[in-house]
């Protein structure tokens, strides 16, 4: 969290310095056919695999936990319709659940080691991992109120989280045929595939804005990862797991 | 906004719509075994690998017919209700219902009377479970043919060792076979202390014990002292006098207690090791319980329990050679009065546990504390 607070104070020390002649800048901005935008919203979504596998069998609770977006957003215009956008966002995704799974593969760790094997009850997951994310949108206006955009992202992972723990079930060791290992009560073992991710994720970004006055606009951006959010050599996961995330804030418009 | 609420909605519906139909089971248990024939003269003990069927000693073993429940979906092979020769071990394969799984099961079928009462711990094979070798100490004949496996906690440990990371190494595991016997090879118990927090919430300590009965493969982790089933199996049809042998006694330095705050849990401040032998009512224990075996909660104070052979603590102190050790049998007060008639027809089972730490089924003791020891030799009368 503590690196979180830092990443959004340096933007927002950028943007407070970017725009000490706002005048100036606003005019000029204009004349080249420019948005300058800056956007604060919320994230709210799933890091899921897509579609859900058969080892999970049913979703118990869904939290997308109080998650802010942070960025700054500039579209060159070209004519009365098009335009192309790009900037940068300081994007927090994150979510927890609680979910029945059945013959699970997991990896339990709290001490130096870990055991393996498949696990049968409850997992409670939390996400929350922080991206620097870079899309490049080809920008498009319905009409002087409504404009769409789409294109790819990149982003990098800034701080990572991707853990829980396993609850009311049992864990067969090595393989569905080791020994058994049930947890009833208060049982509970954790697990942690943070270090597992990947740092470099790219997808597409959906947007839609809505212009409340000159300044004003209501943002709602669908991020859609393309790409497993662990490293390609991570196996305890049988299943590829995707980003999923929409943003809905507001934009103010210099 | 309305858009938005859409597109929210269309990703509410793709992630919590599409759970998929449940995929076959992947488990390849067998649940439960009888014999058609009912000759069963206690409950089968059913392990990860291995079943036990104990069977009145008229039984003509060569013509047994096994029937099994399995985990749903699984298949056996040779199949349920067909009647096979057990007077060697057979060897049954589950299928998992998904065809992925495959796991052996060995039924061993024995007669009561065929009880061992001279112990060397000569011999011990390796098990290996997710990655990890433990020792099994065996007993043998004079033809090495294994007449008896020792249970211990080991298999318990394993997790705890996969979470400690400790090394592919026997010699880390609470109990195991040491080579520095007073005669051949010995039994050796040490406590040893799991890091990992979840293990140790529950089992702070995993004291090595040895003992006749069997260590359940299914562990309730809050329960860890439920799995270790003293006498299970263990038909004894004599009458116990005493449980005679060596040993050797280090006691750990530091003495650690599994809840320090709950002053009644615990009555001493240093380690000391115990060896005793249990003489019990197991058919009537069954009759009322379901179970023919005692656990880490009741072995020492069951009220089936006819006779039982126990050191004073006083008694059980250190030793750094071989030392000679004489427990004998004692009427159990307030436990069940002894019956002739159902002693001899064997009713009673009887169980001989041996600990690195006194409190070690309720985990508390020092770790390093260790337990050798050999040639031990149960004394029993037949005319009574």
């Amino acid at each position: 969290m503590k690196k979180q607070i830092i990443y959004i104070c340096t933007l927002l020390l950028l943007f407070a310095a970017g725009s000490q002649a706002q005048n100036n800048f606003s005019q000029k901005l204009r004349q080249h056919n420019i948005d300058f935008e800056l956007k604060a919203s919320f994230s709210i979504g799933g890091t899921s695999p897509l579609p859900l596998p058969e080892e999970i069998r049913s979703i118990e609770s869904y939290n997308p936990t109080l998650s802010l977006s942070l960025g700054a957003q500039v579209t060159k215009w070209f004519n009365e319709k098009w335009g192309l956008s790009s900037g940068i966002s300081f994007d927090t995704k994150a979510m927890k659940t609680k979910a029945e799974v059945k013959n699970y593969r997991m990896e339990l760790r709290d001490g130096g080691g870990l055991i393996k094997g498949n696990w049968t009850g409850m997992v409670q997951t939390t996400v929350n991992n922080s991206y620097f994310t870079i899309p490049v949108m080809a920008a498009y206006r319905l009409s002087s109120i409504w404009s769409l955009r789409m294109g790819p992202y990149i982003a990098f992972l800034m701080d990572e989280n991707f853990s829980g723990y396993v609850y009311d079930g049992y864990l067969r060791e090595g393989d569905p045929t080791g020994p058994k290992r049930i947890f009833t009560g208060d049982a509970t073992a954790s697990y942690d595939f943070s270090d597992n991710l990947r740092n470099l994720q790219w997808g597409l970004q959906f947007g839609g804005s809505w212009k409340v006055n000159r300044h004003f606009r209501l943002n709602g951006d669908l991020q859609w990862g393309m790409n497993d959010i662990f490293h390609s050599d991570f196996n305890t996961i049988t299943f590829n797991m995707y980003n999923v995330y929409l943003n809905i804030g507001f934009g103010y418009i210099f | 906004m309305k858009k938005f609420y859409i597109i929210l909605c269309l990703i509410a519906t793709t992630i919590s719509s599409c759970i998929k139909d449940e995929a076959p089971n992947a488990e390849a248990d067998i649940v439960s075994c009888t014999l058609k024939e009912d000759v069963l003269k206690r409950p089968p003990i059913i392990e990860n690998n291995k079943i036990s069927l104990m069977v009145n000693k008229e039984t003509d073993l060569s013509s047994l017919t096994p029937i099994f429940e399995l985990t749903p979906g699984a298949t056996i092979n040779p199949p349920s209700n067909e009647s096979n020769n057990f007077i060697i071990p057979q060897v049954y394969t589950v299928t998992s219902e998904d065809g992925k799984w495959k796991k052996e099961y060995t039924i061993y079928v024995t007669k009561d009377k065929e009880t061992i009462t001279h112990y060397t711990f000569d011999t011990y094979t390796s098990k290996e479970e997710s990655g990890r070798h433990y020792h099994i100490i065996q007993e043998t004949d004079d033809f090495g043919a294994i007449t008896m496996e020792w249970a211990s906690g080991n298999s318990g440990f394993v997790t705890a060792a996969g979470m400690d990371g400790l090394a592919d190494d026997p010699t880390l595991f609470p109990t195991y076979s040491g080579e520095d016997g007073r005669d051949g090879r010995c039994a050796k118990m040490v406590t040893r202390k799991p890091k990992s927090g979840f293990v140790s919430i529950f089992a702070p300590i995993a004291a090595g014990n040895l003992f006749i009965g069997t260590f359940g493969e299914e562990v309730d982790i809050t329960k860890p002292a439920v799995a270790t089933h003293f006498g299970e199996g263990n038909i004894f049809p004599y009458y116990p006098l005493s449980i005679e042998g060596y040993y050797k006694y280090k006691a750990g330095p530091k003495w650690t207690v599994k809840n320090p705050q709950n002053g009644t849990d615990y009555e001493n401040t240093t380690d000391t090791w115990d060896i005793y032998g249990v003489f019990y009512d197991a058919a009537q224990m069954y009759i009322d319980t379901q179970k023919s075996y005692l656990d880490g909660y009741n072995v020492l104070t069951s009220p089936y329990i006819v006779m039982i052979a126990r050191l004073p603590r006083a008694e059980r102190k250190e030793a750094s050679e071989w030392t000679p050790f004489y427990i004998p049998f004692k009427k159990f007060e307030g436990g069940t009065p002894l019956d002739i008639e159902k002693l001899k027809r064997g009713d009673y089972n009887l169980a001989i546990v041996m600990s690195s730490s006194e409190e070690g089924a309720i985990f508390n003791g020092a770790e390093n504390s260790t337990l050798c020891v050999d040639d031990v030799e149960l004394k029993f009368s037949e005319d009574f």
